[in-house]
């Protein structure tokens, strides 16, 4: 036999190892990304059983799933009342006393005593041909009503931001399970072995209420946390060589890394070895291709436009363009927070008539730039675009300070409306719908377990087995129990 | 040739630790064989949960099982076998889309077993631990060379004989003792006190059994060893530096950090330290430190958003307290429970509300402030003091100065006013040098003030159902009589008659040193987690801790002297096929570092970390310099300057919503909820870490300057002679090892050719070195000064290589 190591062979040898435990553990019918499971190779065996999907899926896979998922998370929350849910009765009732029965025995976050109701501060209108009723700030999303499926009657159990919004990204209200985009690159592994396979991008000066808790791998290894790209600095952290180093210096070190740790193998035999060799040449490709997909300078002037983008800000409209950069390089996952849309009316940072307008200006080109983008390169089928916050505002004026001078609304859990386009979504088509004065869902509620196990399934995932046990729990996204329902309904 | 190896892996890997093949006439082993297969096809509808329960049927014990489905001795007369044989789709069991079949293998197991009378066996975990008998030394002593130093090796080699393997030679000394060091302290040997280096050199000279447990003593003894193993412990405390949720403002609990740190040096056993940290406001007279011991319960979450309810918070805190308490001393997940039965261990929905009403009665509440809170004096830090001093005399001079120059009178009010503010100032000063630092704690409420319990139904605080008092759990009564409080609780845990402390901890510490835990689920022993590759072990090791006075530093004196221990890492194929992830242990383990030792020994072998110990978190530098949270405002990253850039990363301030890079990067857990073990992983972000990061950088640079200057005064024959001696002198330093002829070649010629590189790039040079190259004119600088730059910017890439090499990653 010939001692002289066969690296290749060794590789191919590991491989096979690890499908073989996996086959050990369970008949895996839907694969986990090869490159994930390879980071894993060091835990021991329980870790490895761990990370199963399990074997016979119940639920039939779709024919055609979602590839990718772009997630337009609104912290803070956007007032349905206002963009997506018109209620003429409300409008009737403007400032008149909330009815007792609505509001006896509710706790709300900042309204206190008998608040008065609040008419939609601006109007409605029918957007395309199917006519869908959307708030008059939003005419570029309103351009592609016929691609979006609304749905008005989510409902949720938290009514404080961060819980909220971990509620809704990781199932739990309380910090330490995993994100949707872990569930599904854990499920799903990556596509462009260059790139993470699940990114991050923050805008509005400030981090979600949540922070980073919201894209975090929870109790998933960390392979499958969220990585952040950052407007300032380095796009993904330390991915630049310090300075006075150069690429091929990089380059050479890297060969005598890789050579060293190759004779190391041969001594230990350890695959963590290999596997570290690896990642080191990923790491050295990423240098090239993470910064290249960054850069947005690159784009025709008419894109920029079209976007309301500018190369070297950090802006929301940046980050929509650079999801559509992700999503075509094969990033299964792009997550969008942008900070700003807790409309309270304490102040003019959050009033209706100024910091709504804003953020509506801020927000909607660049989604329907987006949305036209993705659809013009034939990808919105396979890419879901999902547009929410993480809980509903009252039908009842908020008025902390006792005054209407400023116009906004409190938290409410009870109903609000996200919608979804692409992804195999019905285009055109409004789900659910809230009572006369739109305080509460009145037809075909959606739950936010509801919401995450059709997005599962969107992505060819099922929601009821993909599973990871910590903590003696079978941990799922949609928890643990099995009401949470795939809403067929608003897919095609 | 492929899938003849799959298979072999597979068969093999059956034998060592899977359930035996049914067709093996012997004993079936309830726990081992059996319980997997209920615990996976049958118990989520058919268990202790009354609340799911299907049909009425229960297959947890065998009173339920033998109501109706099982006959004893007759299989084929028992319902069970029927059911899950039968070709009728409705009535197979389980149904398709609760739970997967059963094979053909279970099946017969099950068969056999029924047959053999179907006998239940209480969970193995739950059951007392005996003292085994140490295996015979004579049944594994064969014509090899066989190294046995203590009762860990009889245990490990019988298991290594009994699967064909054999045992492994001993490290090499230096390697041993890098291991050692790295393992016991989170630091290389070379940085650690002349003490320990002599020992160590004793060692090296004459490596004896008893020169190696003299290093192991001795690095026991090292302030290293005490903030090391404080790194697990705060993991478990889910110890961090702000509270959490949306405003996670700054907490100071860091007190605690050092009680902790101290605690771990000091003589305290494990029984004293943990009953400190979960009741030591409750001892008779309790002192300041084990009042502030208490603190560990009080690195919950708090929320502080406007608007949030304090109860739903507290509640959520309280129930935190107590899955932590019984995860981490008793291995038991009881979260499940907090909603409804336990499906498969046996805490029900109303003994998990009897054990909250144990920690629901304390006085904090959710409140913004943290209250109750412990006002802790500190040994004041000179430097700190000095810098308050410097502001104090100054305003005193200015004083001093206004009065003197001030005496005419003219304009008296003011005057008067000024100097009244100027002592107020002088005054708030002095409070404020000499303030405590007030540590939220965990404090009684008084008896006419307890908190009532309630079952909370589906887990909601607001849905209150049966009210119910302290009370342990049916299946772990005991027969001693303790307060029925949280003192009470930590002594039912630490009682003789307890069958779970003493294997957890164990079986901690072992993972720690030898990378998986004989039980691998370290968080959970009950029936959902991975049965003990050793069990016997396992109870051997926990009697002799139990009734050894539960002593963490003879545990570990006693893994680390373990023949196994010192065993080398090779490996070689035919091993590492039956045994991949080494469970036999017929060779040394290899672990990566965790998060904080990557960093520390990076600094260490540089000569860059300092040694000073406790006090307020520090800033070293992150690429990330300002984090913005929502409602509180933000926070920038006030990098520290000096040596607390260099401390060891216990000490950096950890802020849950941004931990550093390094914490998130290197698995370290997200400190939200108590975690027991972290799983490793091995990404391209950890090699931009260790290649990019400014630390990982300074830190090349300085490994770089001792190089070039490790053989001062010495003279070479040639160049080629003295880069080979110096990058020599680099491994050595970093691996603790001679530099093989293949790394000098490798990394002598790395350096020549950076050399040339550098020489036609000297700004690139003096930038790579870290130079202020504001100012910076090639044309002004000395060939001698270039020449030195580009040795050092040449010697730092190669300082950089060594640092990243899986040698020194790994341990």
């Amino acid at each position: 036999m010939n001692d002289k190591l066969d690296l290749d062979n060794e590789k191919r040898i590991a491989a096979a190892r690890l499908q073989t435990r996996r086959h050990f553990f369970g008949n895996c019918s839907m694969g986990l990304g090869a490159v994930a499971l390879s980071q894993l190779v060091g835990n021991g065996q329980a870790a490895m059983a761990n990370t199963l999907v399990n074997d016979d899926l119940a639920t039939p896979k779709r024919e055609k799933p979602a590839k990718y998922v772009i997630y337009l998370h609104m912290a803070g929350s956007p007032p349905q009342h206002e963009l997506f849910d018109y209620k003429p009765e409300l409008e009737k009732r403007n400032l008149e006393m909330c009815p007792d029965e609505l509001i006896e025995g509710r706790t709300f976050a900042f309204i206190k005593g008998k608040p008065k109701l609040l008419g939609p501060v601006f109007p409605f209108k029918h957007y395309g041909e199917c006519g869908m009723e959307l708030g008059v700030k939003i005419p570029h999303i309103g351009s592609h009503a016929d691609d979006i499926c609304l749905v008005r009657s989510m409902f949720t159990d938290q009514f404080n931001h961060a819980p909220a919004q971990l509620a809704l990204h990781t199932g739990s209200p309380q910090f330490g399970a995993a994100t949707c985009g872990a569930w599904a690159t854990y499920g799903l592994g990556s596509e462009n072995e260059n790139l993470p396979s699940y990114m991050v991008m923050v805008s509005g000066g400030k981090l979600p209420s949540a922070g980073k808790n919201l894209w975090g791998n929870g109790f998933l290894p960390s392979v499958f946390q969220g990585v952040q790209c950052r407007s300032e600095g380095d796009p993904i952290l330390y991915v630049s060589n310090p300075k006075g180093m150069t690429r091929d210096m990089r380059r050479e070190s890297l060969d005598a890394i890789s050579e060293l740790n190759r004779r190391e193998y041969e001594m230990f035999r350890d695959p963590e070895t290999l596997t570290r060799i690896e990642q080191y040449e990923l790491a050295f490709r990423m240098q090239t291709s993470v910064p290249e997909v960054m850069d947005i300078s690159q784009e025709p002037a008419s894109v920029l436009e079209a976007y309301g983008a500018k190369p070297g800000e950090a802006s929301f409209a940046n980050n929509c363009l650079l999801a559509r950069r992700l999503v075509v390089q094969g990033v299964r996952f792009v997550q969008l927070f942008d900070w700003g849309w807790d409309i309270h009316g304490t102040a003019k940072h959050d009033d209706m008539h100024s910091q709504l307008v804003l953020k509506c200006n801020e927000a909607d080109k660049p989604i329907g730039a987006l949305l036209t983008d993705l659809k013009q390169r034939g990808m919105l089928d396979e890419t879901l675009v999902i547009f929410g916050g993480e809980f509903g505002r009252t039908p009842m004026v908020e008025a902390r300070n006792g005054t209407l001078d400023f116009l906004g609304r409190d938290h409410h859990p009870d109903c609000f409306s996200v919608w979804m386009a692409g992804g195999g979504f019905r285009g055109g088509h409004v789900h659910g719908a809230t009572d006369e004065l739109g305080y509460k869902v009145a037809e075909d509620g959606v739950s936010v377990r509801d919401f995450q196990a059709t997005v599962l399934h969107s992505l060819g995932l099922d929601p009821y087995r993909l599973s990871f046990l910590s903590q003696g729990l079978n941990q799922r996204l949609i928890g643990p129990a099995n009401s949470p329902r795939i809403v067929k309904e608003i897919l095609t | 040739m492929f899938t003849g190896l799959i298979k072999r892996i597979v068969a093999i890997s059956c034998i060592c630790w899977s359930a035996h093949s049914a067709s093996a006439q012997e004993a079936i082993d309830f726990n081992q064989q059996i319980r997997p297969i209920l615990s996976k096809h049958c118990l989520a509808c058919h268990g202790s949960d009354e609340g799911d329960r299907q049909a009425g049927l229960r297959l947890d014990t065998h009173e339920g099982a033998t109501e109706a489905a099982i006959e004893p001795g007759d299989p084929d007369g028992s319902d069970l076998i029927d059911r899950i044989t039968t070709d009728d789709e409705d009535l197979r069991m389980p149904p398709a889309d609760h739970a997967s079949a059963l094979n053909d293998e279970e099946i017969e197991l099950l068969r056999q077993w029924i047959a053999d009378g179907a006998e239940y066996k209480v969970h193995w975990s739950f059951a007392p631990i005996e003292d085994p008998a140490i295996p015979n030394e004579e049944l594994f002593k064969s014509k090899e060379e066989i190294v046995v130093h203590n009762s860990i090796d009889k245990f490990i080699l019988e298991k290594v004989t009994q699967a064909d393997l054999s045992q492994s030679p001993p490290s090499k000394p230096s390697a041993l003792v890098r291991r050692a060091s790295l393992d016991l302290t989170g630091l290389p040997p070379s940085v650690h006190d002349d003490e320990v280096q002599t020992s160590i050199d004793s060692f090296l000279e004459d490596p004896t059994q008893t020169n190696y447990e003299v290093v192991v003593d001795q690095l026991l003894k090292t302030p290293g060893y005490a903030e090391h193993w404080a790194s697990m412990w705060l993991d478990v405390a889910r110890y961090a530096d702000t509270c959490g949720y949306a405003g996670d403002e700054t907490r100071e609990i860091w007190p605690w950090r050092d009680w902790l740190i101290r605690a771990i040096g000091s003589d305290k056993n494990y029984q004293e330290f943990s009953t400190e940290m979960l009741a030591g406001d409750l001892l008779p007279n309790a002192t300041l430190e084990q009042k502030l011991a208490t603190a560990f319960h009080r690195n919950t979450l708090s929320n502080n958003e406007g608007g949030t309810n304090d109860e739903e918070f507290r509640t959520i805190a309280v129930k935190d307290r107590l899955s932590t308490t019984l995860n981490a001393w008793m291995g038991l997940t009881v979260r499940c429970a907090e909603c409804h039965s336990h499906k498969y261990d046996p805490i029900s929905h109303v003994e998990y509300y009897q054990l909250l009403d144990f920690f629901n009665q304390t006085v904090d509440a959710d409140k913004n402030d943290d209250r109750p809170k412990l006002a802790v004096r500190l040994e004041a830090d000179p430097v700190e003091v000095a810098k308050w001093d410097l502001q104090i005399e100054k305003l005193k001079k200015e004083l001093v100065d206004h009065s003197v120059t001030d005496v005419d009178g003219s304009d008296a009010k003011d005057d008067k006013e000024e100097l009244e503010q100027l002592q107020r100032d002088i005054d708030a000063l002095i409070a404020k040098r000499d303030a405590p630092v007030r540590v939220p704690v965990m404090e009684e409420r008084t008896v006419d003030q307890r908190r009532e319990t309630f079952v909370n139904l589906r887990g909601n605080f607001q849905s209150k159902g049966e009210k119910v008092t302290a009370q342990f759990p049916e299946a772990f009564q005991t027969d001693n009589k303790f307060p029925m409080n949280r003192l009470g609780l930590a002594q039912w845990m630490f009682a003789d008659d307890n069958p779970l402390t003493a294997r957890v901890a164990v079986n901690r510490y072992w993972a720690r040193l030898m990378g998986i835990g004989l039980v691998e689920t370290e968080e959970d022993f009950g029936t959902q987690g991975t049965l003990p590759s050793h069990p016997e072990l396992l109870d051997h090791l926990a009697t002799e801790f139990r009734d050894g006075g539960w002593d963490v530093r003879a545990l570990l004196k006693k893994i680390a002297t373990s023949a196994t221990y010192q065993q080398s890492q090779n490996v070689d194929p035919q091993t590492l096929e039956v045994d991949p992830n080494n469970r036999l242990l017929a060779r040394g383990p290899r672990i990566r570092l965790t998060a904080e030792v990557v960093r520390d020994q990076a600094l260490a072998v540089s000569g860059l970390l300092s040694k000073k110990m406790f006090g307020k978190p520090v800033y070293p530098p992150s690429p990330v310099k300002r984090v913005v949270n929502a409602f509180t405002g933000g926070m920038t990253w006030q990098e520290s300057e000096g040596e607390d850039r260099y401390r060891r990363a216990i000490y950096t301030f950890l802020k849950r919503s941004s931990p550093h890079p390094l914490f998130e990067t290197f698995d370290m857990s997200s400190r939200d909820v108590c975690s027991m073990r972290r799983l490793r992983t091995n990404t391209p972000l950890q090699s931009f870490m260790t290649l990019n990061d400014i630390t990982f950088i300074e830190a090349a640079r300085a490994l770089a300057e001792k190089m070039l200057s490790s053989n001062d005064g010495e003279e070479f024959e040639n160049e080629e002679l003295l880069i080979a001696t110096q990058i020599n002198w680099g491994i050595r330093r970093a691996f603790y090892d001679d530099a093989d002829e293949n790394q000098t070649k490798v990394l002598s010629k790395l350096f020549r050719n950076n050399v040339a590189k550098f020489e036609t790039d000297i700004l690139g040079a003096a930038e790579l070195t870290g130079r202020d190259t504001k100012d910076f004119d090639v044309e002004k600088i000395s060939d001698e000064e270039k020449a030195t730059i580009v040795q050092h910017a040449s010697m730092t890439v190669v300082a950089n290589v060594i640092l990243n090499l899986d040698t020194f990653l790994n341990n």
